[in-house]
């Protein structure tokens, strides 16, 4: 395993002032190897985006140390930290947000136009990068026009454009059916497999975070366990589930082959799950 | 961030919300439009209050004290006389200087018939100036074809010499003669010099000239006949004073003797454009040049002339204009009770030009006529000798000309240690009041603005909550505070500068169709401008820099609070 990608450290969050002031996240300690696949799961209201925000720097009230690439948030200012987030962090989110009044390769290079560095062919390099999730065909389509799926492919292909180390991924597939969203789930897994690109994939679908190395449930602001995943399962486009490791191993970093077998997802949180299927913040 | 891609975030944001933006710029461009239309106005009327042709500044008129100005002109300690104009002549800041005299006694004017169709009297007034004053004025006419039209005092190129009013005219202590007006009479040929002869009629000396009375064509001194533009003899068609005239108008010939004398008893013994005097002299003078000021005319066109049904005078109908003349009778009043000991003087005026320096009432003729009939009018002792010499030696001002604006400080320090004043200078009262109205406009126009720029910062705060989560998804792809802001400033400068071309065009265009409608509604008077507006080149860049300012002002505390927000709450609620 390579050194640690992220690395959070004694992470506590508040909400409000004075009275209202309220814990939602208490004490979070998390390493995160290099190219690791981890799912976040947990309760409705648990502190699971709270957290993602905090790890893409999106959210700097916070206390604690959040370390990425051992360079430590604090000793960032916000210019520095814009660029991270534009050279080495994708974000994904649960409602895509795409900006309506672009067209698709305007919106994938949308990081370009915050970007430093020199380029050119911006429309070329957005071509090309749709055609990998893809969506070869649809450059100058509005999202608007799209479906839920291809919009978070686009979403998808934005996130791409400056070739991430680290993707962070909201609910990618809450809006989205479970077919489709098997199928994007499907692509951060080539992702992490073939870019090599630290994912931290938080779901609330018991059967999607089966794809990870690490499975971490969050509870009311704290780990409240964190499981390692032997077999990450692979799923099949026609949105059927297929745990035979044969398939898996193929794919499967063999590093990430841990001794203990991923254990089943407790069924209470499961029924949680079933029972809001579609919420979010 | 990179200005392209800033310009390119900028205009495709401006793009999405151009109802937003084009409802919050009518503010701006309607204030930028009276902002630019009033200035502009301010600018134009003072640039033509401050043109030549109007009033100009590096003119400047010096005069009494006001103080002793209602006192006896005797007794002014320092009065304006030739010595002054000669000190204000020398200095450096002057370019040229040149006194003007008043009318020091009544005078009647009659005439008029062939413009208004009767006769009309008037109290005859006026002043005289030197002709320098008008030597780069153009379009003198005398009507008709005459051709050495000019404003020259005639009197004193023409009359000779020896003419006199009193003993002091007189070189020598020679009597000057009541019958004659002439210093000595003589009395034959031989007192007057080489190619003169004495006038038996007015014991004058004059060019000794020959006339043919009884051939119908015209001679010239040799005796030939002079030939017309046809290369025909020029026929005399019936004026027997023809060969004389052909020398000047000023002489007619004398039957008796085949002889050209300047002898007169009624005017029409005298050529084109002279008149007899017959009071005085009885010797022909050619009809005395005089010009009028611009507001006469304007009087005369706005009270005078629509009342009575006679015509107005305007550009084109001015040629007719010039060249009438009527009768003063200097020393006689319309409104009478004028205590004249001397016999009053009949005098021919022409009017044969239009000019700002004339009085503004009253006609201007030469300063030498003023001179004279002021020197005449005034009491005499049993000698003849003047008692009241400051009459026609005391000017009633000195006009100036600077050599430039700059100098105007200067001077006025120098004339008021002299204990003179400057008359009040109008162009700097009217600029003043027009500069004061335009900085009151352009204060209303700049409260426009500042009101729209509020608006604008409404309408910011307005599209930035709207516009939250997509702030939010731009941070999130790596926009810094800076980039943010500089996105929501980029916009509003654009904008700014947007409604700030519009607002200029829309005040540009205003100010043309003012100038439209004055060319074709506002009736004619003679200082009348081509336009009213002057849009310099700092006026429109001052326009595009107000509006962009502005609104870039009115985006700041906006643009301030987008970059603020921390991304994750901008992306969480919408
Ligand atoms: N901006 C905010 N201001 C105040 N409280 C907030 C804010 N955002 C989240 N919270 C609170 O913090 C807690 C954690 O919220 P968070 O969005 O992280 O939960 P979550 O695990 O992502 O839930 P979900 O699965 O519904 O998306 C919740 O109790 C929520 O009410
Ligand atoms: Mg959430």
């Amino acid at each position: 395993m390579n050194k640690d990608c992220i690395s959070l450290q004694g992470i506590n969050k508040f909400y409000g002032s004075g009275q209202a002031r309220q814990q939602v996240l208490f004490d979070v300690s998390l390493d995160i190897p290099c190219g690791e696949l981890l799912s976040i799961v947990g309760t409705s209201g648990s502190g699971k985006s709270t957290l993602l925000n905090i790890i893409g720097g999106l959210d700097r009230n916070y206390e604690g140390t959040v370390l990425i690439q051992n360079a430590n948030y604090a000793n960032m200012d916000d210019a520095q930290l814009a660029r991270l987030r534009n050279e080495n962090i994708g974000f994904i989110f649960q409602a895509f947000n795409l900006l309506d009044h672009l067209t698709c390769w305007e919106n994938v290079c949308l990081p370009a136009l915050f970007d430093r560095r020199h380029q050119s062919a911006l429309r070329e390099h957005a071509t090309e990068v749709l055609d990998r999730v893809g969506l070869s065909g649809k450059t100058d389509a509005r999202p608007s026009n799209l479906s839920g799926g291809q919009k978070q492919r686009i979403a998808i292909a934005r996130a791409l454009f400056n070739h991430p180390t680290i993707m962070l991924c909201d609910e990618p597939t809450g809006n989205l059916d479970s077919d489709t969203g098997r199928q994007i789930i499907q692509l951060f897994r080539d992702l992490n497999e073939h870019d090599g690109i630290t994912l931290i994939l938080v779901t609330h679908e018991n059967r999607l975070s089966q794809v990870a190395h690490r499975i971490v449930q969050i509870e009311d602001g704290r780990i409240a366990s964190e499981q390692i995943n032997t077999h990450p399962i692979r799923l099949e486009s026609s949105g059927h589930i297929d745990g035979t490791d044969e398939v898996d191993q193929e794919h499967a970093d063999p590093e990430k082959n841990a001794p203990n077998a991923a254990a089943p997802i407790t069924g209470d949180r499961s029924g949680h799950q079933e029972a809001e299927p579609g919420s979010k913040t | 961030m990179k200005t392209d891609k800033l310009a390119r975030i900028v205009s495709q944001n401006m793009r999405r919300n151009m109802g937003h933006m084009a409802l919050s710029a009518i503010g701006i461009i309607a204030g930028i439009a009276a902002f630019s239309f009033f200035l502009a106005l301010g600018l134009g009327v003072r640039h033509w209050v401050h043109s030549d042709n109007f009033l100009p500044l590096t003119k400047l008129e010096v005069i009494p004290p006001k103080k002793s100005l209602e006192k006896d002109p005797s007794k002014l300690k320092t009065p304006i006389n030739d010595a002054l104009v000669t000190q204000i002549r020398n200095r450096k800041e002057v370019r040229d200087a040149y006194p003007k005299m008043r009318f020091a006694f009544p005078g009647m004017g009659h005439g008029g018939k062939g413009l208004f169709g009767h006769d009309i009297h008037i109290e005859f007034i006026g002043d005289g100036i030197d002709p320098h004053l008008v030597k780069d004025h153009k379009g003198f006419s005398c009507g008709g074809k005459q051709k050495d039209c000019a404003f020259k005092d005639w009197w004193a190129i023409e009359q000779p010499k020896h003419q006199c009013r009193d003993n002091h005219d007189c070189p020598s202590a020679k009597p000057c003669l009541a019958t004659t007006h002439s210093c000595a009479q003589c009395s034959c040929d031989a007192d007057c010099g080489k190619a003169n002869t004495c006038d038996p009629i007015t014991k004058i000396c004059i060019p000794a000239l020959k006339c043919w009375p009884n051939d119908p064509y015209i001679r010239n001194q040799a005796g030939k006949i002079v030939k017309d533009e046809f290369g025909r003899p020029a026929h005399k068609k019936g004026h027997k004073d023809a060969d004389c005239w052909r020398i000047s108008s000023r002489f007619r010939c004398d039957t008796t003797r085949n002889r050209c004398t300047n002898a007169c008893v009624y005017d029409d013994q005298c050529g084109p454009g002279y008149y007899c005097d017959k009071g005085l002299t009885h010797t022909c003078y050619r009809a005395i040049p005089a010009l009028v000021s611009q507001y006469l005319i304007e009087l005369y066109n706005g009270s005078v002339a629509p009342g009575r049904g006679w015509s107005q005078i305007d550009d084109k109908t001015v040629s007719q204009f010039l060249g009438l003349t009527f009768t003063a009778e200097l020393g006689e009043s319309v409104i009478g009770g004028a205590a004249i000991n001397v016999k009053s003087l009949q005098r021919r005026i022409q009017l044969i030009g239009i000019s700002d320096r004339a009085i503004p009432l009253g006609v201007t003729v030469p300063i030498g006529y003023v001179k004279r009939w002021n020197k005449y009018f005034s009491r005499k002792d049993a000698h003849g000798v003047s008692l009241e010499p400051f009459k026609f030696k005391h000017y009633t001002s000195v006009v100036v000309w600077l050599k430039d604006k700059s100098k105007v400080s200067s001077f006025t320090r120098f004339i008021k240690k002299l204990g003179f004043e400057l008359s009040d200078n109008k162009a700097e009262t009217v600029g003043l009041l027009i500069t004061i109205v335009t900085i009151l406009l352009s204060i209303v126009s700049a409260f426009i603005v500042l009101i729209s720029a509020i608006n604008i910062s409404h309408t910011y705060y307005m599209l930035i909550s709207e516009r939250r989560w997509e702030i939010g998804v731009m941070r999130a792809v790596g926009a810094s505070r800076w980039d943010i802001r500089n996105i929501i400033l980029g916009e509003a400068a654009v904008l700014g500068l947007a409604s700030g071309i519009a607002g200029l065009a829309t005040g540009i265009g205003l100010a043309r169709l003012v100038d439209v409608i004055n060319q074709k509604w506002v009736p004619y008077f003679p200082f009348k401008p081509h336009t009213y507006f002057h849009f310099s080149w700092w006026l429109i860049l001052f326009s595009l820099a107000f509006a962009t300012l502005f609104c870039v002002a009115g985006a700041f505390l906006p643009a301030n609070r987008a970059a603020r927000m921390e991304p994750a709450d901008a992306l969480t609620v919408h």
